[in-house]
């Protein structure tokens, strides 16, 4: 190996123990057991394996109820998301229509709103109405957040499906709904699915609105920002580790549409 | 099989004007081709017939059926993309069956013996259960025209089908299509900027230019007889040469030094004569004289670019005719084969 | 087909008012909330309340200063990583799984993982117990080593948030044609003169994609510093969700929320000033 070679290899192998070893060690520590959260100094391999920080962290009272509330506030995100965008999608990608460009221009400023101006305002407007403090409510705001994106994305991905192949439906007697059914969605289909876990993924990570906008109806990261304070290490860990093991499989399942997911969405 | 009829049709995209007033008829039965250069609104004509564009105005009708108002799919038609426009999610055999299935045509046994009959005639029929993508592009191709005589149009309409294949294929394929186009006896009108296709595949060519139909006639008579400049430039490698002539006489012209008789009306024209249509001259014989500056030798004959007086001919004669660049050239063009212009209108004058 | 004309608008409406729901009716609600007194009179009393307040200033320090550390590293380092990824000869694909993994991660668990090294009895502590640096425990994160619990946060977010500038600025780099490269090489440039010549000017809408997404998202930092240093750290988006959660007082968090907003919005406005993209240049 040239030695030019060799050093280009050796960066990024560093790069990526950089992103892989903390990720290990917080491994470790939820499943080092109480032993290995106390021990000093620690080492790079547990004390022992064992279960027990992480059953801790499951019967800690609400723990369960958190997670099956951000289980369903991603579900609801997710469905909304791709039902309001999917056509939105379709249409930016396959009519020429006036008020395009200002509707995408919308679209795209939305990016620039911080979710603490989304937030606090409805918090009110939510008690008014009698939401606040449901599931419901804060699908609302996760789905604000990943709408623009599921509607970018799924245009970008309705474009990559030749308007020549609708054409053909056409033409061998389909409607444009036969149209749509028949060719268009078979194509766009691993696409959408790539969105649709990209939604969940972006309101299973939301901290901010589901911490504003729950009392009782704790999502998983409501219930672990709040509980900050209260808290042992161990449990902390132990929570950690469980909010970024779903986010991995996913990034594992849309990687090959990471770029039109975050590069060309962001164009 | 029916006619097709098309009239005063007009379509703009914005400020751009892509078609003026186009008025053709085409016989039932008939191939005709829309021949151009890009830009010369064939495409966006055939895409009208079929229905993917709507006219700002005008009519269009297929059979006695008039159907501009009608969506794609009920318009008896079958198109054939210039990218195939193959399903890739299906088999050979579900795209070439997806029109009749889309129109619930048919049993299910008489859907597979249609397939049947359709990938026979493109000679695909070992490859049907393949998906599209495990293709070649002159395969995919084949899917294509099958899968659209499969619904048994009306009319058939092809978009450039033969230009996404390489030389040879397109040579070989333009050849098949002849023949199996000539055995299902369709109504058929097929795009291209391809001189030599449409010239080998029509009936009648209709040669577009600006979003107008500037002549509608068959392949020999639009090459004999242009109506317009265009038409002579456009059709023929090399084009048709233009020399200015000036008026001496009622009836006698003068290019340079030669003279030539011509028509009785008219100050100015524009002579037309076809490389080929030149012959060498014997000494002494009244002729156009320019000197050779290019000598291509191309095997079944010889071309030549001769500077005559500032402007350049092209001459194309026997492969063995011992040119050089620099020599000086006699030239005299067959009497029987001019064509006059008038240079203010660009259309041919009757001599 | 006259009659699909409608059709656009009608696939557009749902999302169309899905948004203005939820993005231009809460604006403007912020707006009046932020911008209002006591008794629902025009006043900027929310606005006085928030500067008077002892973590104001710090907020505003803090935040600015984390933008302004993080961001450039983070560009940086995305570029290095973007260079450095087409210079491999194999596994391009899995390293760039690995270098995006934190996408995935939510600020608040990378805040905790950060915890984890950082703590007292951390990773970090035995590392330098290992090599005779400290003695026993350090604490880092405490309100007593503002410096160190600063670097705390400027890690963790550089370790989190360098994946989406690397993504946005790999797919940028994939639009550059080859041939630019090997033109280049031909007439003599070197690695670095075409990284110079040609990745930088033909980056150039991506760097400004990158920065201004980045930029915006740092102006609402809040749960990795939450996590790491609780309110020992004041940033606005921490001071918000304090005005709001803990204190009950929507007019002065708004109050932040607008001053949040508006400097998310300069800084946009900034970046499209400074990295004027040509059009013509795009070819």
């Amino acid at each position: 190996m040239k030695p030019r070679r060799f050093l280009y290899l050796s960066l990024a192998l560093l790069a990526s123990v950089w992103v892989l070893v903390p990720i290990y060690l917080l491994a470790i520590s939820a499943f080092g057991g109480p032993e290995t959260i106390n021990a000093w100094p620690k080492g790079l391999l547990p004390a022992r394996i064992s279960t027990a920080t992480l059953a801790f962290f499951f019967a800690v009272r609400g723990v369960w109820d958190a997670i099956l509330n951000s289980i369903l506030v991603a579900a609801l995100t997710m469905a909304m998301s791709i039902l309001l965008g999917a056509p939105a999608g379709y249409a930016l990608a396959r009519f020429v229509f006036p008020g395009k460009d200002g509707y995408r221009l919308l679209v795209l400023l939305t990016r620039a709103f911080p979710i603490a101006i989304l937030a606090l305002p409805l918090t009110v407007r939510f008690i008014e109405i009698g939401i606040y403090d449901t599931v419901f409510a804060v699908a609302l705001v996760h789905t604000a957040l990943a709408l623009p994106f599921a509607i970018l994305v799924s245009s970008s991905l309705f474009m990559g499906v030749p308007k020549e192949l609708e054409e053909a439906a056409w033409t061998l007697g389909c409607s444009r709904f036969q149209a749509f059914r028949e060719v268009v969605w078979p194509l766009a289909r691993p696409g959408i699915a790539a969105t649709m876990i990209f939604a969940f993924v972006v309101s299973w990570n939301e901290v901010f609105a589901a911490s504003v906008l729950t009392l009782r109806e704790r999502t998983l990261t409501a219930f672990l920002l709040t509980s900050l304070n209260e808290s042992p290490l161990h449990f902390r860990f132990a929570g950690g580790l469980f909010l970024i093991v779903p986010a991995l499989v996913f990034i594992f399942a849309v990687r090959r549409y990471l770029f039109s997911m975050w590069g060309i969405a962001n164009r | 099989m029916a006619r097709i009829l098309v009239e005063d049709i007009k379509k703009t995209f914005g400020k751009f004007v892509a078609l003026k007033s186009v008025t053709m008829e085409v016989a039932d039965g008939e191939f005709t081709v829309l021949l151009g250069p890009s830009g010369c609104g064939k495409t966006t004509l055939l895409r009208i017939i079929a229905g993917l564009e709507t006219a700002d105005r005008g009519e269009v009708r297929i059979g006695e059926r008039r159907v501009d108002h009608l969506p794609p799919r009920s318009r008896n038609i079958a198109m054939v993309f210039q990218n195939y426009a193959v399903f890739p999610h299906m088999t050979v055999f579900e795209n070439i069956t997806f029109g009749l299935r889309m129109q619930k045509r048919g049993s299910e046994e008489e859907i597979r013996r249609t397939a049947r009959w359709a990938a026979e005639l493109v000679h695909i029929e070992s490859q049907l259960d393949k998906y599209t993508g495990q293709l070649s592009g002159g395969q995919r191709q084949r899917v294509a025209v099958a899968r659209a005589l499969a619904v048994r149009p009306q009319v058939l309409l092809m978009d450039e089908p033969l230009s996404n294949l390489d030389a040879l294929l397109r040579l070989e394929m333009r050849a098949e299509l002849k023949t199996i186009l000539r055995e299902c006896a369709t109504t058929t009108i097929y795009v291209t900027h391809d001189q030599v296709e449409a010239m080998s595949l029509a009936d009648r060519i209709a040669i577009m230019h600006g979003g107008e139909i500037e002549q509608y006639d068959t392949p020999l008579e639009i090459y004999r007889n242009p109506a317009t400049l265009f038409c002579g430039g456009f059709i023929g490698s090399p084009p048709m040469n233009f020399l200015e002539a000036e008026a001496v006489a009622p009836g006698r012209w003068r290019i340079g030094d030669f003279e030539l008789a011509g028509p009785a009306e008219g100050a100015r024209l524009l002579l037309g004569i076809r490389p080929e249509d030149l012959e060498p001259a014997g000494e002494g014989e009244p002729a156009l004289v320019g000197t050779v500056q290019v000598v291509e030798p191309l095997g079944s004959h010889l071309l030549a670019t001769l500077r005559l007086d500032g402007r350049l001919l092209r001459f194309a004669g026997d492969a063995d005719l011992p040119l050089r660049p620099g020599d000086t050239l006699r030239l005299r063009p067959r009497a029987d084969r001019l064509r006059w212009f008038d240079p203010e209108s660009e259309r041919a004058v009757r001599s | 087909m006259t009659g699909e004309r409608a059709l656009p608008y009608l696939l557009l409406a749902p999302s169309l008012l899905f948004l203005a729901l939820l993005f231009l009716w809460p604006l403007a609600e912020a707006f009046l909330v932020a911008f209002s007194g006591p008794g629902g009179q025009w006043s900027l009393v929310n606005f006085r309340e928030m500067a008077e307040d002892l973590n104001f200033a710090d907020a505003v320090r803090n935040t600015l200063l984390l933008v302004a550390v993080v961001v450039p590293i983070q560009l940086a380092l995305a570029l290095g990583l973007g260079v450095l990824l087409g210079s491999l000869d194999r596994g391009r694909d899995g390293f760039l799984y690995i270098w995006t993994i934190p996408l995935g991660i939510s600020d608040l668990a990378a805040g905790i993982l950060w915890l984890a090294m950082l703590s007292e009895r951390g990773y970090l502590n035995s590392l330098l117990a290992a090599l005779g640096l400290v003695e026993g425990p350090v604490l880092w994160l405490s309100y007593e080593t503002p410096l160190a619990l600063f670097l705390a946060v400027v890690v963790a977010e550089v370790w989190r948030a360098t994946a989406i500038v690397l993504v946005i600025l790999v797919a940028g780099m994939q639009l550059i044609p080859k041939e630019y490269y090997e033109a280049a090489e031909v007439f003599g440039a070197g690695a670095f003169q075409r990284f110079r010549r040609i990745t930088l000017p033909l980056l150039k809408p991506s760097i400004q994609t990158a920065l201004i997404l980045r930029t915006i998202l740092a102006f609402e930092v809040f749960a990795v510093v939450v996590v790491l240093g609780g309110r020992d750290l004041p940033v606005l988006a921490g001071e918000a969700f304090a005005w709001q959660y803990d204190y009950r007082n929507a007019g002065v968090a708004s109050a932040y929320a607008v001053l949040i907003l508006t400097v998310s919005l300069a800084a946009t406005w900034l970046y499209l000033r400074l990295l004027r993209v040509r059009e013509e240049s795009l070819a």
